[in-house]
C-alpha cells in the first residue's frame, strides 16, 4: 500500500516544493541582505522611540555614537543589532548630554579657545536626570520618567510620605527589559515583512521556472521512471538536508534583536546556484522553453491557461509555506513509505 | 598668516529635506532622488549613476560628500584642504521651515552634530547659528540670540546665518530683536545674497508670505519703491524660484541697515556670479552693482561681502580685483568658498582657492582671507587671533 503511486508523487510533489522552497529563501536573503532589510529596521524602530520632535532626532545621533558608529562595516551600512545594553548606554549617555554645560573658553593672550564640559552629574544616571529635566515633553520624556517611576523604591519602606529614591541600576535594568520587549514586537514588524518578501519571492520564483503544480502532478503520475527517481532523492535530501534548510530558515527570519552570522553575499549567490542546479538535474516538465517544446509536439491539443493559472497559483501559494515546512512534511512521507516497506 | 574661510557648510543629507536638491535638479527629480539617496543600499548604485551620467556628472561629489560622510568627516575633508590652524565659519542651515519635507536630522540635531565638530576642534571651527524668523516668535528669538551671544555663556557660536529664500524677508518682523543684539554685540550675520543656492519649495506660495512686511515702519525710498516693481506683485503661477528671489534682493537690507547702520553683516557671494556677468545699462544695477554701490558704502560701515562660489568662475576675478583696488570696498571683501556645494565644480577645494590666491596676488589674498576677516568675525564672544 505505501509503495503507492499516489503516496510516490505526493512525495515527489512535496520534493519539488521544498526544493523551491529553498530557493525562495535564498533568494529572499540575498535580497534581504542586498537591502539591508535587518538595519533598515532596527533604524524604523529606533526612530519611532527616538526621533523625538519636541527636543532632538536621538536616534540620527546613536547612529553616529560610538556605540553603533563603531559597528558598521562602512558609513554606507546599516549595522543590524543593537543589543540593549547599547541602546541603554546609548540613550542614557545622549539623553545625559543635555544636562552637560559645554562651554568655549577663549584665552586672551593667544586666543586659543579650549572646550570645558562640566557634566550634569557624577554619574550616567545623574546625567541623564539632568537631561530629562532640560527636555521638553514628549514621549520619550515620558517613556524614561515611567522607567525612572518604576525603579524607584521608598526611603523608607515603614513611611512612604518620605519619599521615593530611585535606583540606578534598577533604572539601566528596566530600560533594557523595555528595550528587549520592544524589540520582541520589531521581530514580529520584521517576520511579516519578510513574509510578504516570501510570498513576492514564491511568485517570481515560480513565473520564471513556469512550476504548474497541475501539469507536475499530471507528468509524475503517469511517468513512474521520473516518480522513482524523485523518490530517490527525496530520500537522500531527508537523509543530508535537516541541518541546511534549518540554518537557512533562521538566519532568513532572525530580528534585529538577534545576531546573525554576516552571509556573504557572494556565497549566497553559489547557493542558488546550486539550488538552481540541483532543480535542472532532476530534468522536471517545468519551464518556459519545455512548455514551448511541449506544446509543438502537441500541436492538437489545445493549451489550458486557465489550468495553468490555477497550477502556477498552487505553486506560489505552496511555496510561501517555506523550506523548513515542506521539509517536515517530506520526512514524514518518506518516513512513511519507509515505515511502510519495512512492515 | 591664518587663513578665516569665512562661508563653509559642512551638514549632510541627514540634515536636509529631499526637497533640497530641488533647486539643482529640478523639484519632482529632487523628491525622487531625495527619497531614492535615503535607501542606504541603493546609494552606491545611484552614485555610480549620478557620477556616470553626463547631466548630473557634475553633482557627483555634492551629493557623494552629502550622502556618504558624517559631519565631522566632512568637516575633516575640507580642513585636510587647508594649513593647519585654517580657521572654517561653518554655518548651520534650518530647513525645518523651507516646506520640503522632514530631514532625518532636525534643526535641533544638526546643530547638536556641529556642536560636536566644534568640541572636536575648539580653535577652527567657528559655527554660525541659523535663525528663521518663522521658528519661534520675535520675543523667543530675542532671547534665543541673547543666551547665545551672551559673552558669559561662551555657546561657541560666533555668528548668525540668515537664509532668506527659505522664505522670509530679512526685514521679517521677528527679526529685530536678532539684529538689535547682534548690532551691540557686533556679532557677524552672514546672509545668502544670489539667486543660486535652495528656496521655500511648497507651490503656490501663501501669498502673505511674499508681502515684503518689516519691522521697518518707515524704510527708505528706495526700499518702497523696489516693492512696487513688477517682481515684487504676487501671482500664484509665478514659480517660487522667482518668488523667493525678492526675498534675497540686497535692496532689503536697507530697510534694515536704516534701522542698525552698525550691523555687522556680510551679503554672501556678492550677489552671485551670473549678476557679475549681467551687461549693464547704467539704469537698473543689478545684485553685484547694488552691493558694491549702495551697501559697501560709508554710511554702512560694517557690510562686508564674500566671493563664495563666485571665485570658482575665473571669469569674473576681473571685477573682485578692481573692486580690491578700491580703498572702501577693499575692507569689505571676505574670502570663502562655500563648501561643499563648490563640489559641483570641477576642482578640489584646494584648487579652487589657490588659483584665486595665486591671481589675487599675496598682499590681497592677505587682506581678504586674514585683515578683513578677522574684523568680520570679532565680537564680543570671539577675538579673531
Amino acid at each position: 500500500m505505501f509503495e503507492s503511486a499516489i503516496l510516490d508523487t505526493a512525495i515527489s510533489l512535496v520534493l519539488i516544493y521544498f526544493l523551491l522552497s529553498t530557493l525562495v529563501t535564498s533568494i529572499t536573503e540575498l535580497w534581504n541582505s542586498w537591502r539591508q532589510a535587518r538595519g533598515r529596521m532596527l533604524k524604523f524602530a529606533l526612530d519611532e522611540v527616538l526621533n523625538d520632535r519636541h527636543n532632538r532626532n536621538f536616534s540620527e545621533l546613536l547612529y553616529t555614537h560610538p556605540q553603533l558608529d563603531l559597528m558598521k562595516e562602512h558609513s554606507g551600512k546599516l549595522p543590524s543589532y543593537l543589543g540593549a545594553s547599547q541602546f541603554a548606554t546609548g540613550v542614557m549617555d545622549l539623553v545625559g548630554e543635555l544636562g552637560d554645560e559645554v562651554t568655549f573658553e577663549q584665552d586672551q593672550a593667544t586666543g586659543a579657545v579650549r572646550e570645558v564640559m562640566v557634566p550634569g552629574g557624577n554619574n550616567a544616571f545623574e546625567r541623564l536626570r539632568a537631561g530629562m529635566k532640560k527636555m521638553k515633553y514628549g514621549d520619550l520624556k515620558v517613556l524614561l520618567q515611567s522607567l525612572v517611576e518604576q525603579s524607584s523604591a521608598p526611603v523608607d519602606p515603614g513611611d512612604l510620605s518620605k519619599g521615593f529614591v530611585p535606583s540606578p541600576e534598577k533604572f539601566r535594568s528596566a530600560l533594557e527589559t523595555w528595550y528587549d520587549a520592544y524589540m520582541e514586537r520589531v521581530s514580529g514588524w520584521y517576520k511579516r515583512k519578510v513574509r510578504v518578501t516570501v510570498f513576492v519571492m514564491s511568485i517570481i520564483v515560480t513565473v520564471v521556472l513556469r512550476v504548474d503544480s497541475i501539469e507536475l502532478v499530471r507528468a509524475v503520475h503517469n511517468d513512474p521512471v521520473l516518480r522513482a527517481a524523485l523518490v530517490k532523492v527525496a530520500e537522500r535530501e531527508v537523509d543530508k538536508a535537516e541541518e541546511k534548510a534549518m540554518k537557512a530558515a533562521r538566519a532568513n527570519e532572525a530580528s534585529p534583536t538577534e545576531a546573525v552570522p554576516n552571509v556573504n553575499q557572494w556565497d549566497q549567490l553559489d547557493s542558488i546556484r546550486a539550488q538552481v542546479d540541483k532543480i535542472r538535474a532532476l530534468d522536471l516538465p517545468i519551464g518556459w522553453r519545455w512548455f514551448k517544446e511541449e506544446k509543438a509536439e502537441v500541436k492538437c491539443e489545445k493549451i489550458n491557461w486557465g489550468s495553468m493559472f490555477l497550477g502556477m497559483a498552487a505553486t506560489a501559494f505552496a511555496l510561501t509555506f517555506g523550506a523548513p515546512f515542506w521539509f517536515d512534511v517530506l520526512k514524514k512521507l518518506v518516513n512513511m513509505r519507509s515505515a511502510g516497506k519495512s512492515s | 598668516m591664518r587663513i578665516y574661510n569665512c562661508h563653509t557648510h559642512i551638514f549632510n543629507f541627514a540634515c536636509a529635506p529631499n526637497g533640497f536638491l530641488s533647486n539643482f535638479i529640478g523639484r519632482v527629480g529632487a523628491q525622487i532622488v531625495g527619497r531614492l539617496l535615503r535607501v542606504k543600499w541603493l546609494r552606491r548604485p545611484l552614485n555610480w549613476l549620478i557620477d556616470h551620467l553626463p547631466f548630473t556628472k557634475k553633482y557627483a561629489a555634492l551629493v557623494q560628500v552629502g550622502t556618504s560622510k558624517s559631519m565631522s568627516e566632512v568637516y575633516e575633508g575640507l580642513a585636510s584642504h587647508y594649513p593647519e590652524g585654517t580657521a572654517f565659519a561653518v554655518l548651520t542651515l534650518n530647513f525645518d521651515h523651507m516646506a520640503a519635507g522632514q530631514a532625518p536630522a532636525d534643526f535641533n540635531t544638526q546643530l547638536r552634530l556641529v556642536q560636536e565638530v566644534k568640541r572636536k576642534y575648539p580653535d577652527d571651527c567657528l559655527p554660525f547659528l541659523c535663525i528663521d524668523p518663522r521658528a519661534a516668535s520675535r520675543e523667543e528669538l530675542g532671547a534665543l540670540v541673547e543666551r547665545t551671544f551672551d559673552p558669559a555663556a561662551r555657546s561657541g557660536f560666533v555668528g548668525i546665518k540668515l537664509y532668506p529664500s527659505l522664505g522670509f524677508f530679512p526685514f521679517h518682523p521677528n527679526l529685530e530683536k536678532v539684529y538689535q543684539v547682534a548690532e551691540a554685540r557686533g556679532i557677524p550675520i552672514m546672509s545668502h545674497c544670489t539667486r543660486a543656492g535652495v528656496y521655500f519649495v511648497k507651490e503656490p506660495m501663501d501669498p502673505g508670505m511674499a508681502q515684503p512686511v518689516s519691522f521697518n515702519p518707515a524704510p527708505p525710498k528706495r526700499v518702497k519703491d523696489r516693492h512696487n516693481e513688477d517682481q515684487y506683485r504676487y501671482h500664484r503661477k509665478r514659480k517660487n524660484a522667482d518668488l523667493c528671489d525678492n526675498f534675497l534682493d540686497p535692496v532689503n537690507y536697507l530697510a534694515v541697515l536704516a534701522m542698525f547702520p552698525r550691523l555687522k553683516l556680510c551679503l554672501a557671494h556678492y550677489g552671485g556670479d551670473d549678476e557679475m556677468r549681467v551687461p549693464k545699462d547704467g539704469v537698473h544695477p543689478g545684485w553685484y552693482e547694488i552691493i558694491r554701490d549702495e551697501l559697501l558704502v560709508k554710511d554702512h560701515p560694517n557690510v562686508y561681502t564674500d566671493i563664495s562660489y563666485t571665485l570658482a568662475y575665473d571669469d569674473i576675478w576681473k571685477n573682485i580685483q578692481e573692486d580690491l583696488k578700491d580703498p572702501e570696498l577693499r575692507k569689505r571683501i571676505l574670502f570663502g568658498t562655500d563648501h561643499f556645494m563648490t563640489l559641483k565644480e570641477p576642482f578640489t577645494e584646494r584648487q579652487l582657492y589657490e588659483r584665486f590666491q595665486a591671481r589675487l596676488g599675496q598682499a590681497d589674498w592677505e587682506q581678504i582671507s586674514n585683515t578683513n576677516a578677522k574684523r568680520y568675525l570679532t565680537s564680543d564672544v570671539y577675538a579673531a587671533p
